[in-house]
């Protein structure tokens, strides 16, 4: 269609709207970037299947935390809204302290604290050695963390058991997952996580400034010196982001938990996700076990938040000291 | 090469020694849950000592008898459907959010660290309830639930890389009159590439190795992939640990094979999650 074909004025209508005169009226200019119908189109399919299997569930979780409903029995079809009611039940409830204990000891024993010294010591050891070992430790470390968890289970599973390799290192007749599961499971998650610390912390490393250390050479610096007043310092936004990822991920790693110990024996592993996990499907109440992921959840954000406050911080002290 | 120099050559070279055997010691107790797996897997008589095995493949043919083999099978459907379902979801919209002008890298990476974050056993409850209300317990609906466990992360790897794509490139084409489907498929899809793989090996790992849904979500034990099966010979009474480490060792190769083919992507950090850095 030509632009004779149109009414006249039709032509200034037509680029105001984005159109160039001339063209049917698909095309765009190319400053206006796409037409809005084209992103949603594009963006179409992700926001469906997130919509639909992401964020409505947890919006389902979080509501029927409110209920009573369970997963087979009297309140399966018939369930009611009892408002507070699993507040009080999770109050009342004597596993929940002690899983909350364990739940502190396991994500910032083996995660906050445990993998971030550890990937952290490593790193820096791993810069004093030579490429062929350094290489050889961070490769492992990171198949470590990318193994399926069942695989990670079934190793540390055996290795832990009665005659295993670890409970053997422990001493002879030691069986570390039945009396030490605790330690088990933080040293799993551990072994499990360090890959990711690594990696990042390998790359702070290698964006030290190598300025200021040839300046404190210069005078006459220690290397420990050096370490404490120069590294550790300029570190520091990079082990809070790692330590606080730790945290996030080693409260998610149900599953290692799970396959290893299933929270026991005698419900000694019961970290909360697990212990929830357990109300839904072997108790079979469903609201409170959602009360309990409701509880998790803002867990959760609470040290997301966190993160992202440090993170924040790291760049304007970055900003500052450049 | 180090950004740490110490006081003399000497002293450097002495140290090196002292840290390469620090940390030889440090590799084989990190690598000895490992090393049991593998001499476990070639050992007639595998127990879970650290032994010399006496060597047979006779574990790795009960490994891949039907029953456990059609566990891979299954893996191997459902992690490629996972995958496939994510990536090509996830990369349409990452071109969006990188293109468009609102500014949301800190709220998506916010939002990600925090999906990522919560305990999937908080998702699977709801979700197995609607399941097993809409009669969908099987193989490709859980295979959809994993897709969509990935999308977030994905699709923040790959609008990170698309951001770095200069403009430039974009407006020649449009200024040549190519329509969107163009640009995406001859200017970003090939220059996006590297993060595009790098994202699908990422949900290729996850959903692979994930063990929580496909447990809770698939009830036929014809449709349910390796790691349940592992899960089941783990259960028994008596554990046939040479079978178990060989299936194993199957079972978690492609995970191994990814990393020795792009191990570049994985020490940049960009698949383990070098996305949310600072």
């Amino acid at each position: 269609m030509s632009a004779a074909g149109h009414p006249p004025g039709a032509g200034i209508v037509a680029v105001a709207e984005g159109r160039l005169p001339g063209q049917a009226g698909r095309r765009r200019r190319a400053d206006r970037g796409e037409h809005p119908l084209t992103a949603a189109l594009l963006l179409s399919p992700a926001v469906v299947l997130v919509v639909l299997l992401l964020l409505a569930p947890v919006a389902y979780a979080v509501l029927i935390g409110f209920t009573n409903i369970q997963l087979v029995g009297p309140n399966a079809v018939n369930y009611r809204f009892t408002g507070l009611g699993n507040l009080w039940q999770m109050l009342r409830d004597r596993e929940v302290p002690k899983s909350l204990v364990l739940t502190a000891i396991f994500v910032i024993g083996s995660g906050t604290v445990g993998a971030t010294v550890a990937a952290l010591a490593l790193a820096l050891a791993c810069r004093r050695a030579s490429d062929r070992i350094a290489n050889a430790v961070t490769s492992l470390t990171i198949v470590a963390s990318i193994l399926p968890p069942v695989t990670t289970a079934l190793v540390w599973r055996a290795s832990t058991s009665l005659d295993g390799t670890l409970s053997f290192l422990a001493g002879d007749g030691t069986e570390l997952i039945v009396h030490w599961p605790m330690t088990v499971i933080s040293l799993a998650n551990a072994w499990s996580s360090l890959g990711v610390a690594m990696v990042m912390f390998g790359a702070a490393l290698r964006n030290l400034p190598a300025d200021i250390y040839e300046a404190a050479a210069i005078e006459g610096a220690s290397a420990r010196q050096a370490f404490l007043r120069l590294t550790l310092p300029l570190l520091l936004p990079t082990i809070a982001s790692v330590a606080l990822l730790m945290t996030i991920l080693s409260f998610g790693n149900v599953t290692l938990v799970w396959l290893l110990t299933g929270g026991g024996p005698a419900g000694a592993t019961n970290i909360l996700p697990v212990y929830a996990y357990q109300v839904g499907f072997r108790f079979y109440q469903l609201g409170y076990g959602a009360f309990l992921g409701n509880a998790m959840i803002l867990m959760v954000l609470a040290l997301v938040l966190l993160i992202a406050a440090a993170m924040a911080l790291g760049r304007r002290r970055r900003s500052v000291a450049a | 090469m180090s950004a740490v120099p110490a006081a003399g050559a000497l002293q450097a070279g002495r140290s090196r020694v002292a840290f390469d055997a620090a940390l030889v010691a440090v590799l084989a107790v990190l690598a000895a849950p490992l090393l049991w797996l593998v001499l476990a897997a070639f050992d007639a008589s595998a127990g879970v000592q650290l032994k010399a095995p006496s060597p047979t493949l006779d574990n790795f043919v009960r490994a891949l008898a039907p029953g456990p083999l059609r566990g891979l099978l299954n893996s191997l459907l459902l992690a490629t459907v996972a995958t496939v379902l994510a990536t090509v979801a996830a990369f349409p919209a990452a071109y969006v959010l990188a293109r468009r002008p609102v500014p949301l890298k800190e709220l998506a990476l916010v939002l990600v660290l925090f999906l990522s974050g919560v305990p999937i056993t908080v998702l699977i409850l709801p979700i197995y309830d609607v399941f097993a209300k809409l009669q969908l317990l099987s193989l490709l609906p859980a295979a959809v639930v994993l897709a969509v466990l990935n999308i977030p992360f994905e699709l923040y790897m790959m609008k990170t890389a698309i951001e770095a794509i200069p403009r430039d490139l974009e407006d020649a084409a449009r200024v040549e009159r190519a329509r969107t489907a163009t640009v995406l498929a001859r200017v970003v899809i090939p220059l996006a590439l590297p993060s595009i793989l790098a994202a699908a090996i990422y949900g290729f790992i996850n959903a692979w190795g994930n063990f929580l849904v496909p447990l809770i979500l698939i009830t036929d034990t014809a449709s349910q992939p390796g790691p349940i099966v592992i899960y089941g010979f783990m259960g028994s009474v008596q554990v046939d640990y040479g079978a178990i480490a060989a299936y194993s060792i199957l079972y978690s190769l492609p995970i191994v094979l990814f990393f020795l083919f792009c191990s570049s992507m994985f020490r940049a950090g960009y698949i383990l999650g070098g996305g949310i850095r600072g």
